[in-house]
């Protein structure tokens, strides 16, 4: 039996939760007005009872998200005081280098992937990315909401240029997690039908020598404690592991399903992107 | 020649058809669909019905079907009246400039006749003969232009019932349509006719780039469709303007009454510049070289959504370059490494068995 990481505190695991229950809610409810003559949006909007329905679910949908984004910044910035630019959050040069060896080594050009510490490239990537998005459009999504207030200091032109990058960082966001954050975490072979690191926030030993080889060496060094020696959810950890032995090929075939329903969903909007908002 | 050939032939019989034809015309009134016709309209309804109504042909049987229904059926106003009575004359239709004399005989702006009293059909009625400068926009054929919309354009010929009635063409269910079009006729819809007039694809950008126009495609009940904000429904439904003309209701001066019916007071002192009818087609990617910029959508030479245009290249770029490429590159390497698995842990059964052989 192979040894376990803890790597994310209750805290975290917990935002994590608040914030993806109410992203989909988000994506569920914005984009039937999004693409209102897609044929899957009116069945959308019947699902949720209705327009009034849409309109104030997005909105508590939203406030949920704002006030998660508060509480991070809060966490971080009150209770959790250690020096910001010194986070292991924080690009810093080794990232890019980091970044072309990871393409490098997808593209067969090197047969040595990076070494990395706490949080790989593309996880930094896409925590700023949800950072900035989630502030862009909620600061976009309250001008909209409150539009009557909004219009006596910025002009109809502007609030339009808000509306649209509202619309498409929103497009922008679910795409990515549905194909980039979804693939890592669920259809991957290697953690298909998903991987429960959200519920125990515990990694593999195996995964932590190939992800994080640079956190595991500091954690051996200075925080053995974490180094745990049994399955972390022994049951549902062990059923969902059999289940992955067995049907893991069936994540590349969910995938390029996804894939395709998403070109079907898309591809009559397809040539409305560059004249829609 | 021929035919002169003929009648020198002295062909008798035809000089007799001739003779007939030429002597009915007296009966056949030269002023056409002005006629007093002194017949009762049941029996010419019914007369036109022998045709119109009995034959499977819906060329001939759809007028008379659609006007059973119509508001004119409810108040006596039977074919005649638009028609006239001398079929071969109006066989084929009545012309643009015919539909508005004809129209225009009821329909008049002082109201002394029945229906309405309408500014706008007495404008349209003089306008084509003499048009003005500014007024009714559809009543002007501009420079170069095709014939402008009248009457039949929007309300339909046969079918013609009251706006609240919702089959109506100008009802709230139906007026995004027939704004856009009807028929053979292209208007607002068509990016033909949005490029000849220098005006927006007006449907177009408000099923897409309007929340009013995609609550409306949800089967929202309150938000505007066209005519709320183009035509002052209160005092006249015909008064629609280009949004440059001071009379306008969408003139910048007048839209923000427009927004404050709905919106609430606040609108009256809200920055509304610009239009709602956005055309991103015509947003440049860089900078733009047009000459003439629409001012409250520049910042120098920079359009002020070319960040949004951006955003979507940005989006089409990160989804497919970064995520779909890398992920699929790294698919192969994560099977690789599972049928390897795979193989490697048979291969540890297979030998623990062995061992325990």
């Amino acid at each position: 039996m192979s040894d376990y990481v803890a790597r994310l505190t209750v805290f975290q695991r917990i935002q994590h939760i608040a914030v993806f229950l109410t992203f989909f809610l988000l994506v569920v409810t914005g984009m039937p007005l999004k693409y209102p003559q897609a044929w899957w949006s009116i069945e959308i909007v019947k699902l949720l009872g209705g327009l009034a329905n849409r309109a104030l679910l997005h909105r508590i949908a939203g406030v949920g998200i704002i006030v998660v984004g508060l509480v991070h910044i809060f966490y971080y910035l009150i209770i959790d005081r250690a020096p910001l630019l010194r986070r292991p959050i924080m690009f810093t040069p080794k990232d890019i280098f980091d970044m072309l060896r990871s393409i490098g080594y997808a593209f067969r050009l090197t047969n040595e992937p990076p070494r990395m510490g706490r949080y790989t490239w593309g996880e930094k990537m896409e925590y700023w990315s949800v950072a900035w998005g989630t502030s862009l459009i909620a600061a976009t999504g309250l001008v909209m909401w409150f539009k009557e207030i909004a219009l006596q200091y910025i002009t109809l032109p502007i609030f339009q240029l808000f509306w649209m990058l509202h619309s498409y960082e929103a497009l922008l966001a679910t795409l990515t997690v549905f194909f980039g954050h979804f693939y890592t975490v669920h259809y991957s072979p290697r953690f298909f039908p998903g991987s429960l690191i959200f519920l125990h926030g515990r990694m593999e030993m195996e995964e932590m020598e190939e992800m994080h080889p640079l956190e595991l060496e500091e954690i051996e060094r200075e925080k053995p404690e974490l180094i745990e020696h049994k399955m972390p959810m022994r049951r549902i950890q062990g059923f969902v592991y059999a289940l992955n032995r067995r049907i893991w090929a069936l994540g590349i075939v969910v995938f390029l399903i996804f894939i395709a329903m998403t070109v079907i969903a898309f591809v009559d909007l397809f040539k409305y992107w560059f004249i829609g908002v | 020649m021929r035919r002169l050939g003929v009648m020198r032939s002295g062909n008798l019989k035809l000089v007799l058809c001739l003779v007939l034809i030429i002597s009915l015309v007296p009966l056949v009134n030269a002023q056409g669909i002005d006629q007093e016709v002194p017949l009762d309209p049941t029996n010419i309804r019914d007369y036109c019905y022998t045709c119109h109504s009995n034959q499977p042909d819906t060329r001939l049987n759809t007028p008379p079907r659609e006007w059973s229904k119509s508001i004119h059926a409810a108040n006596d106003v039977t074919c005649d009246q638009c028609h006239g009575v001398f079929h071969s004359k109006l066989r084929k239709g009545l012309t643009k400039r015919q539909y508005v004399a004809v129209c225009t005989k009821c329909h008049q702006l002082d109201g002394s006749a029945a229906g309405r009293a309408e500014p706008g059909f007495y404008t349209l009625g003089t306008q084509i003969a003499n048009p003005p400068k500014v007024s009714f926009v559809h009543g002007i054929a501009r420079e170069g232009a095709a014939e402008p919309a009248v009457c039949v354009d929007c309300h339909g010929a046969h079918a013609i019932t009251d706006v609240d009635d919702a089959s109506s063409w100008v009802s709230r269910e139906n007026i995004i349509q027939t704004c856009g079009g009807r028929g053979e006729s292209e208007c607002h819809a068509s990016k033909k006719v949005a490029d000849e007039y220098g005006i927006s694809n007006a449907v177009e950008s408000y099923l897409r780039n309007t929340f009013h126009g995609r609550y409306y495609q949800h089967g929202d009940k309150d938000v505007p469709t066209c005519r709320e904000c183009h035509a002052d429904t209160s005092s006249d439904a015909h008064n629609v303007l280009p949004s440059a003309d001071s009379r306008s209701p969408v003139n910048p001066a007048n839209v923000k009454k427009i927004c404050a019916n709905c919106h609430g007071d606040k609108m009256l002192t809200a920055k509304i510049t610009g239009s709602m009818h956005l055309d991103l087609s015509k947003v440049p990617l860089l900078l733009s070289t047009a000459t003439k910029k629409t001012r409250p959508y520049y910042i120098g030479p920079i359009h002020i959504l070319t960040l949004g245009k951006l955003y979507i290249i940005q989006t089409i770029a990160i989804v497919l370059f970064i995520i779909l490429l890398l992920n699929i590159l790294d698919l192969s390497d994560k099977i690789g490494e599972k049928t390897r698995g795979t193989e490697e842990e048979e291969g540890e059964i297979e030998e623990g068995t062995e061992e325990g052989e």
